[in-house]
């Protein structure tokens, strides 16, 4: 059909065409009246005439826009024809026509409109595809203009346009129906609608279950008139003044006694409806008053008989409840008690709801089972110590709880561990409660501590800004230090004042542990102990309580204790045990300071018992042995004051025998290999200070200095971390055995060294007089001389010292030597070494005993060896060796299926951004053109409303001039009568 | 009140004698018929009523002030014989036994009553002074006594603390005449020609010359020296006015006196300080010397360059004197164009195993940051350095390692060619292009004095690693910063500086810990483990 149109146009469609054109011109008066129209074709470019000229055969906008390879006329025609307006009519009689004549032309309007709108080519976007895609449907392929801002402006008209309508208005009834104002729904709809959501409410309100409201279930809402149902009502047939019965009375009039009988109640009159008797008040009232209480009482028949149906069922249901809870039979027979009520029962109900559920039990465990679960527990232990050791967080806190009931002091009495079906309640709640009630005793407890510690604290405090310079003063070797002399000579005096005091009510403690324990050392420690106690609070009544016995017996009553306030028994006896922790690190203390020492398989058992109870409340544990701590750094700090002073007075304060045992201890309490530990830390930091700055002068000091050695060696016999200070202190020693005091350049080595200590350590040297009594002697260092003030060492104990430290030297090759610098640490002590060993022979070898001489020439091949090893592997360092970084590229970059619609950023986070960026722009633009839109609907309603009133004003003006045109014409008129009635007068 | 509650019992005979000298005293100002009682109240000076005797003291003072208003006590040039000649040399000599009097009291066991001495000493000096200046008709400062006193004051074994504040601070601080003339007396009295006992002909032992200036004088006179302020605004360079104790005359004649000019003072104070420092100084002194002299003496010195000798020696003392004498040597080389050689190298050698552990290492690290600090150095010299404080690090408390290493990492970061310590990439062998495997991988020479020649910049930094292994966290954390890439800025060194174990210990237990402490994994079953390093040798 390429051809000109005119050319191929049928005889016989062209009457159609004359059709088509008075329908075109039908549709232009629509036109106008389109609002869009105008916005779609500013230009007024009449698309009716297009399709006029496209008589004329040039229609080649219309052909490619409609992708039809139809002419636009006879689409036209054929729409036309489809909607049956053209072509042949029915066949139908004249008064038919007639009958749906206003009918159809509404139809036929309707239908034109749609026909033109689907023609007009102005009114249709197109929008280009670039690249078809085959079988791709895409929405806006097509878009009618004209139509989405019809729809936009109709939508404005509902939201916008009822809001401006509403402005300035308060009140109005919101109808709330459903369906009300939805023209698309049936009232049939409606109804049916409203139905199923009035279902649905009282569906939800009620249990599905719920058999007391059934009689709601059932429909009937107790509306009441008179206490009486609706329906009642109705049954009754004796409504007054009902529209069935008043067929004879005349319709709108009431008679008065209806309305006074019926209106508000009817309480105005109080009269029945009959007329011939009437009921008084008194007579109506007891009649409602008997028909509720019929119904009351039938309502009670009906529930009793329900009631004794239940009772049946119960009873039955007894036999049953034996059969499904077949190990809770006890509890099930009192379930019941025959005559209870309600009350009882709902009990029961919420019993039953509560109870759990009977579950198959757990199965014994195996040996081999056994041992598993105790292998994962140390795993699991040391791999969370491990982390600690390398600094992380231990992940101990969900399985802090398992340990909890692993712990050692509920093993010792209770093999079989808590399982599900164990009756919860005592360790349930409770223990909660008494967690709580011991952690507010244990912070109280802890403050009270705390405010001691903290004067101990603010002492050393004040000390310690001179102590420092002093104690480096010494180092240096200066003995004049005219400038802050004399500050130190008053805070001496001052710490001096403050020590004694701290350690005051300890001491006097002690003395009367001591005293008790004189007292009755005479009882044997079988006799006849108190097999209850009192659980002391604190050390004092701990001494009121245990002060009279021996330490055996003491460690009886200890046993006792954990025996009567087990944590088991109940919950508060956890802080009871908290505290007997506590009591018994300061009873160690007072134990090891006290002369005659007490044996050590006593202190040993005490510190068993103390390792199992310090988990009790670690927390409050870890405070307490914190401020120990503190305690012992104040006495290390006057102590190292005390020495710089004078290096052959002995010591009166400073370190203590106990506070080494403490510390001992607490390496073995605590995990001491973690990387910062709250009370290991500032305990190691206390014991270098002591090791670097105290001038070691008599056999106590050094003895006391080579167990602090040990102490530090055992905390870092784990993660091996080096403690300088432990290392120079030991080579001193071993210097000083042999070295001349008076020569400083025979001190060869890395160690420091002030001129105060080589003079000191003067007593340790190892002269040519020196001859052992027994060369075969053991030579260890006994505990004791940790408190000796011997300054004049004699030759035994000479030559257990130098063995204790070559002892030690080999414990730290062995613990550091797979530091970096192990070299570097330990050349020094092999020549060290050397020197003894060389030196050791001119003070006549054979008088040094065996025990020492094997022990240099063991470790002078042990460290010869171990520094070739590590001489061997030792490598230069590569700690910059970082992953390197990538070169940048400038080859471009390649996408495979490259599109414009995506955003190829390398930067994924500035991609993200710049995606966001667009999205706001786009919802800002959007938020600005509906804006724009609002305002002009806004203009164009409000031009509509002026028009409008502009309209009604001058049809208002038009009606006024009239009237008065008219008077004034009719005054004419009747001046004109008058004037030629007067001249018809005259 | 103290010396009446000593002398209860001559009570009455105090007061008698406190009487009779207040008699005489008006006898004596009353006409010069009664100059003969002056003997009588000098009699009582010298007996042993210490309250009398101090009543006496001071009307004497009365009487000599006025007989020096007189001009009654005014040496003769010749002898002569007239009447007042011989009254004025009788008064001349009983004036110089009341001087004498004097110069013992200063020895006394009380400190106010040696105070009190000084005190009438020095008006003795003013009065003389204001005589002399009438008699030469300008300005004229006795000298000869006010040496004779100050020889009296110092060289005494017996000054007690409170005499020498009160020279320093109530005269000698205080008036310029007497700052200056102090100045010049003690370099006249440390120089070894100086005779104490030239003027004092009255007194035994004349013409004795003393072998050497006794260690009380050099102890007493540091004590007031140290303490002598104000040269500030006598050497002009400050606004105060100026005030001299005896007093300048109306008319100064014809040359202002050395009082009045800035140069005078200061060339004294210099000559007074280099005197003084070529005593032998006890190690106290010594290092109180260095301590202050960067602030106290080099400023206010005519030519601070005289001072290099006597810290040359002190730098090359060692120990701790080196270090102290490392501040005035700095002032030297910095602002007073002192060139000193082989600076660097003794710098090296102060690095000893004592300096990460004495006092005075924060001071020296502020030091040693400034002088390598300059970028100009060479990589050999800083490689040096940093193994040497790496390897003194090694045995240091955590206060003198956690020192180290910030300054380690800044001087790496400064110069990036010593980086090498601890990062050193295998040398390639060039023929086969594998690795070579060093025999000994540490050429470091530990005990080679000098830095050029330790080969530091062949080793390796294996201490730095070794302290990520330290006992105390914060250090082993701060080491780590070796294996990171060197992005981050430099630390500030005077953070490191102040720590000290009591520190350490105080951060660590003030701050209350979040949660419990973990405690063993296995309690313990004794108290010493078996197997332990303790139960090798303890015998429990």
């Amino acid at each position: 059909m390429t051809g000109p149109f005119a050319c191929d146009l049928p005889a016989a469609v062209a009457p159609a065409a004359e059709d088509t054109a008075k329908d075109a011109a039908d549709l232009a008066p629509s036109r106008g009246d389109h609002p869009l129209n105008e916005a779609g074709h500013g230009n007024g470019h009449n698309p009716h005439d297009e399709l006029s000229q496209s008589n004329m055969g040039t229609h080649n906008a219309v052909k490619r826009s409609t992708g039809g390879k139809q002419s636009s006329l006879k689409k036209l025609r054929t729409a036309l024809s489809k909607a049956g307006i053209t072509g042949p009519k029915a066949n139908t009689s004249k008064r038919a026509k007639q009958r749906v004549q206003k009918d159809a032309k509404d139809e036929r309007r309707v239908k034109l409109q749609g026909i033109q709108s689907a023609l007009n080519p102005y009114e249709l976007q197109m929008n280009r595809k670039k690249l078809d895609i085959l079988g791709l449907k895409r929405r806006d392929d097509v878009v009618n203009v004209a139509q989405a801002r019809q729809r936009a402006v109709e939508r404005r008209k509902e939201t916008l346009g009822k809001e401006r309508e509403q402005k300035g208005k308060r009140g109005g009834i919101v109808d709330q129906r459903i369906g009300e104002n939805d023209a698309s729904m049936d009232p049939e709809e409606r109804m049916l609608k409203r139905f199923t959501v009035e279902r649905q409410k009282r569906g939800s309100s009620g249990g599905l279950f719920n058999l007391e409201d059934s009689d709601v279930e059932e429909g009937i809402v107790s509306l009441t008139h008179f206490g009486r149902t609706l329906d009642e009502i109705d049954n009754l047939n004796d409504m007054v003044g009902s529209d069935y019965d008043d067929d004879n009375g005349p319709a709108g009039n009431i008679e008065a006694s209806e309305v006074s009988s019926s209106h508000f109640g009817g309480f105005g009159t109080g009269n029945d409806g009959e007329p011939a008797r009437k009921k008084s008040k008194a007579e109506v009232m007891q009649e409602i008053i008997a028909k509720s209480k019929q119904y009351k009482h039938e309502r009670q028949m009906l529930k009793e008989q329900d009631d004794g149906v239940r009772r049946e069922l119960d009873d039955d249901f007894e036999s049953v409840r034996a059969l499904l809870f077949a190990n809770k039979d006890k509890t099930a027979a009192s379930i019941l008690p025959k005559d209870e009520h309600d009350e009882t029962y709902d009990a029961h109900v919420r019993n039953l709801a509560f109870e759990k559920r009977a579950r198959p039990q757990d199965r014994l465990k195996t040996e081999a089972e056994k041992a598993r679960a105790e292998m994962e527990r140390l795993e699991r232990a040391e791999r969370h110590r491990i982390r600690r050791m390398d600094g992380l967080p231990s992940d101990s806190e969900s399985d802090g709880d398992d340990s909890d009931a692993d712990m050692p002091g509920y093993k010792a009495s209770n093999k079989r561990r808590p399982e599900a079906d164990d009756l919860g309640d005592d360790f349930g709640a409770a223990p909660d409660s008494g967690e709580a009630d011991s952690h507010v005793a244990g912070v109280s407890l802890g403050a009270g501590l705390g405010v001691r510690g903290a004067a101990d604290d603010s002492g050393s405090e004040e000390e310690d800004g001179s102590d420092d310079d002093d104690g480096s003063e010494e180092e240096d070797g200066s003995d004049g230090d005219d400038g802050s002399g004399d500050d130190d000579g008053s805070d001496l005096e001052e710490s001096a004042d403050e020590q004694p005091r701290g350690a005051g009510s300890k001491a006097s403690a002690a003395a009367r542990a001591a005293s008790g324990k004189s007292g009755s050392a005479i009882t044997a420690p079988g006799d006849e102990l108190p097999y209850t106690f009192a659980a002391p609070a604190d050390y004092d009544a701990w001494v009121e309580l245990a002060g009279g016995y021996s330490v055996d017996q003491q460690l009886v009553v200890v046993r006792r204790l954990r025996t009567l306030y087990h944590i088991r028994l109940a919950p508060q006896n956890k802080e009871k045990l908290a505290a007997l922790a506590v009591i018994l690190v300061e009873h160690v203390a007072v134990l090891s300071a006290q002369e005659p020492p007490v044996t050590g398989a006593s202190i040993d058992e005490l510190t068993k018992h103390i390792g199992e109870l310090a988990d009790v409340d670690a927390e409050r544990f870890g405070e307490h042995c914190r401020q120990e701590i503190i305690g012992i750094h104040g006495r290390i700090v006057a102590g190292i004051r005390a020495s710089s002073g004078d290096i052959t007075k002995p010591g009166s304060e400073g370190l203590r025998a106990s506070d080494l045992v403490l510390m001992r201890m607490f390496v073995s309490l605590f995990s001491s290999s973690d990387r910062y530990h709250s009370v290991i830390t500032p305990m190691l930091v206390a014991m270098g200070q002591h090791l670097s700055q105290y001038t070691f002068a008599t056999l106590g000091d050094v003895a006391s200095g080579l167990i602090l050695v040990g102490i530090a060696h055992e905390a870092q016999r784990l993660s091996r971390r080096l403690m300088p200070e432990t290392v120079n202190y030991v080579f001193s020693v071993l210097a000083a055995a042999v070295c001349s005091p008076n020569d400083a350049a025979d001190w060869a080595g890395p160690f420091p060294l002030s001129r105060r200590q080589r003079e000191a350590f003067a007593a340790l040297r190892i002269g040519a007089s020196d001859k052992c009594s027994d060369p075969a002697k053991a030579f260890g260092v006994p505990w004791a001389w940790a408190t000796s003030a011997a300054a004049k060492l004699t030759a035994d104990e000479k030559y257990s010292i130098l063995r204790a430290a070559l002892m030690l030297a080999r414990r730290l090759a062995d613990c550091y030597f797979a530091l970096p610098a192990f070299v570097e640490l330990f050349a020094p002590l092999e020549l060290l070494v050397a020197k003894v060993s060389d030196r050791l022979p001119q003070f006549k070898l054979h008088q040094a005993p065996p025990a020492v001489t094997k022990e240099v020439t063991g470790l002078r091949e042990h460290l010869t060896e171990q520094l070739q090893q590590a001489q061997a592997s030792r490598v230069p360092l590569k700690l910059q060796h970082h992953r390197p970084l990538a070169i940048a590229s400038v080859a471009p970059r390649f996408e495979s299926n490259y599109s414009l619609d995506v955003h190829y950023d390398p930067d994924r986070a500035r991609g993200e951004t710049t995606k966001l960026r667009r999205q706001l722009g786009r919802e800002r633009r959007g938020a600005v053109r509906e804006l724009r839109r609002d305002a002009q609907f806004i203009a164009t309603e409000r031009l509509h409303d002026q028009l409008e009133k502009d309209k009604q004003y001058a049809a208002k003006m038009k009606k006024a001039w009239s009237v008065l045109e008219t008077d004034q014409s009719e005054m004419k008129k009747m001046d004109k009568l008058r004037i030629k009635e007067r001249k018809r007068k005259i | 009140m103290s010396l009446k509650r000593k002398h209860p019992d001559t009570k009455d005979g105090n007061t008698a004698l406190v009487e009779g000298v207040r008699r005489w005293e008006a006898n004596v100002a009353s006409s010069h018929e009664n100059l003969n009682d002056i003997v009588e109240i000098y009699n009582v000076a010298k007996g042993d009523h210490v309250e009398a005797a101090f009543t006496a003291v001071g009307s004497l003072g009365r009487i000599y002030a006025g007989l020096w208003a007189k001009d009654l006590l005014k040496r003769h040039k010749a002898q002569q014989s007239t009447a007042s000649a011989k009254v004025s040399e009788w008064l001349r000599d009983n004036y110089n036994l009341y001087i004498d009097l004097l110069r013992t009291m200063l020895r006394h066991k009380e400190a106010p009553m040696q105070v009190a001495a000084l005190r009438a000493l020095m008006q003795m000096i003013e009065k003389e002074g204001q005589a002399a200046c009438r008699a030469a008709g300008g300005y004229a400062f006795p000298n000869e006594s006010y040496i004779e006193v100050l020889v009296a004051v110092l060289d005494n074994d017996a000054a007690s603390e409170h005499l020498l504040r009160t020279l320093s601070e109530s005269y000698v601080s205080s008036y310029d005449d007497l700052r200056l003339y102090f100045f010049r007396d003690i370099a006249k009295i440390t120089s070894p020609d100086y005779d104490p006992f030239k003027n004092s002909t009255s007194r035994g032992g004349a013409g004795k010359r003393r072998a050497e200036v006794s260690a009380v004088l050099i102890q007493n006179a540091f004590a007031v020296l140290s303490q002598v302020r104000g040269m500030a605004e006598a050497a002009g360079e400050g606004e105060g006015t100026s005030s001299c104790w005896v007093s300048l005359p109306s008319d100064l004649g014809s040359s202002e006196p050395a009082v009045l000019s800035p140069s005078a003072h200061r060339r004294a104070f210099s000559e007074a300080w280099l005197a003084y420092m070529r005593q032998p100084l006890t190690p106290g002194i010594y290092k109180q010397i260095l301590l202050t002299m960067h602030k106290r003496i080099i400023p206010h010195m005519t030519d601070p360059t005289g001072l290099m000798d006597f810290l040359s020696a002190a730098y090359d003392a060692g120990g701790s004197i080196s270090l102290l004498a490392l501040n005035g040597l700095f002032t030297l080389i910095t602002e007073h164009n002192l060139n000193y050689p082989q600076f660097y190298a003794k710098l090296y050698a102060l690095l000893d195993r004592n300096v990460l552990h004495v006092k005075y290492r924060a001071r020296f690290f502020r030091l040693l940051e400034v002088f390598l600090g300059s970028s100009h150095l060479p990589a050999y010299l800083v490689a040096a350095f940093i193994k040497r404080l790496s390897r003194l690090a090694l045995s240091a408390p955590p206060s003198g390692a956690v020192t180290v290493v910030p300054m380690v990492y800044n001087l790496l970061k400064a110069h990036p060619s010593c980086m090498p310590l601890i990062h050193r990439m295998p040398e390639l062998d060039a023929e086969t292009g594998e690795e070579k495997v060093a025999a000994n991988c540490d050429p470091f020479d530990a005990d080679e004095p000098d830095p050029a020649k330790c080969r530091a910049i062949e080793s390796s930094l294996w201490e730095l690693e070794t302290l990520q292994h330290h006992y105390y966290p914060n250090i082993a954390t701060l080491a780590k910063i070796f294996c990171e890439p060197f992005h981050k800025p430099n630390f500030g060194l005077e953070d490191f500086l102040d720590h000290t174990y009591t520190t350490f210990f105080e951060s660590d237990t003030l701050r209350r810990p979040k949660k419990a402490p973990a405690l063993a994994a296995q309690p313990p079953t004794s108290l010493v483990r078996p197997g332990d390093a303790l139960s090798d040798f303890i015998m429990l």
